[in-house]
């Protein structure tokens, strides 16, 4: 056995693992053309349709006034359906597709250098803090402090996935294109779900009423934006997991061909 | 011919427990990864379950592996992971032969056919 027979066998496991984990290629190609769809579709559904899920202010004269007067995107049943399940079908998508894999050839995990295992403790920290300042938030609106009513089911809603975000982006979310393409997925559909009234601050349940038309503001001006990004990060998810998923086919080739060559 | 000669202690020293060839093959995969399940090291090797269990056990005795068992459902799955221990030894194996290439003992200086 000569150094170059060791060295490929190293590199096949490597390639392996990163292909199974931090670059799933098929996985990663299925979520750009989710994003791409949903993107796709959105533009074509109106912004407040219907009183599904709509901002947790949405109730109250003053917001509604401030609605019109900025209109400010409420989301309506139709643009929820479309926009909500995307980041989870592809989460879940992209988990059943490596288990495919994983289970006919086993798993093999990365070691993972400092920066990624730096950028996934700087993420968990972020989303914890948020995940810790939710409950905050609502349990001060639920004491009354603040002259705004909220619908209990949309509240549970909005509390269940910001909970949850933490708990699914370490679960799920293995590398870096993988976490561009969900962080601004997730943002789009906190966007469109929580209105002017959370992704721009936790707080705005915290801040001065009159700072709400800041935020509604920022809103309007962020979702063209996060809309734009997301366009770009599905191209580029296409793009990328096209190649990544033709190196995972190298991998098997070479995997059969190792398994014949010794069986 | 004297340095070869010298050289022969050198040679008899090697690591046995890394130099069989399923034992080295099993540590090299597990090298530059976190740790790999079983099946996927048996597809890797083509080595028979038993044969690869055994030879596991053996890097695990001397430290070299870590072997993890547990279920995924209903299923057993078995994860082995190199030590830094085992990573230091496949490294001071690879050495010590590219040594032994460079002094000519086996073979032409200077070749790289060896681990």
């Amino acid at each position: 056995m000569d150094a170059h027979t060791l060295d490929r066998i190293s590199g096949l496991s490597r390639r392996y693992a990163r292909y199974t984990q931090s670059q799933p290629g098929l996985g990663l190609l299925l979520g750009g053309a989710l994003a791409l769809l949903a993107m796709a579709i959105l533009p074509r559904i109106g912004s407040s349709d219907a009183g599904f899920m709509m901002s947790p202010y949405a109730n109250d004269k003053a917001w509604s006034l401030f609605v019109i007067d900025q209109s400010a995107q409420c989301i309506g049943a139709l643009r929820a359906l479309v926009i909500v399940p995307f980041p989870l079908v592809w989460v879940l998508a992209k988990e059943a597709l490596r288990a495919h894999h994983v289970a006919h050839l086993g798993e093999v995990t990365e070691q993972h250098g400092w920066r990624w295992n730096l950028a996934r403790r700087i993420l968990a920290t972020l989303l914890g803090g948020v995940a810790f300042l939710c409950p905050i938030w609502f349990l001060l609106i639920l004491k009354g402090h603040f002259f705004l009513t909220v619908s209990s089911v949309q509240v549970v809603l909005g509390l269940a996935l910001v909970g949850l975000l933490p708990w699914a982006t370490l679960r799920f979310i293995r590398g870096p294109q993988e976490a561009v393409l969900w962080g601004l997925g997730m943002l789009l559909v906190l966007a469109e779900v929580w209105g002017a009234g959370y992704v721009w601050g936790v707080g705005t349940g915290l801040v001065e009423w009159t700072s709400l038309s800041v935020w509604g503001a920022v809103q309007n001006g962020m979702l063209p934006w996060l809309s734009r990004l997301l366009w770009v990060a599905s191209l580029a998810a296409l793009l990328i997991g096209m190649i990544q998923h033709l190196g995972f086919l190298r991998v098997l080739r070479e995997l059969r061909k190792q398994e014949a060559a010794r069986g | 011919m004297g340095e070869k000669q010298a050289s022969l202690p050198t040679l008899l020293a090697v690591d046995r427990l890394v130099h069989e060839p399923s034992r080295l093959v099993i540590l090299a995969a597990l090298s530059e990864v976190g740790s790999a399940e079983f099946l996927f090291l048996q597809k890797l090797t083509g080595l028979t379950r038993g044969n690869l269990s055994a030879q596991a056990q053996k890097l695990e005795a001397a430290e070299y592996l870590g072997i993890e068992k547990a279920f995924r459902g209903k299923v057993p799955v078995t994860t082995l992971h190199i030590t830094p221990r085992g990573r230091a030894a496949l490294q001071a194996y690879r050495d010590h032969f590219q040594r032994l290439l460079d002094q000519g003992v086996l073979g032409e200086p200077g070749a790289k056919q060896a681990p």
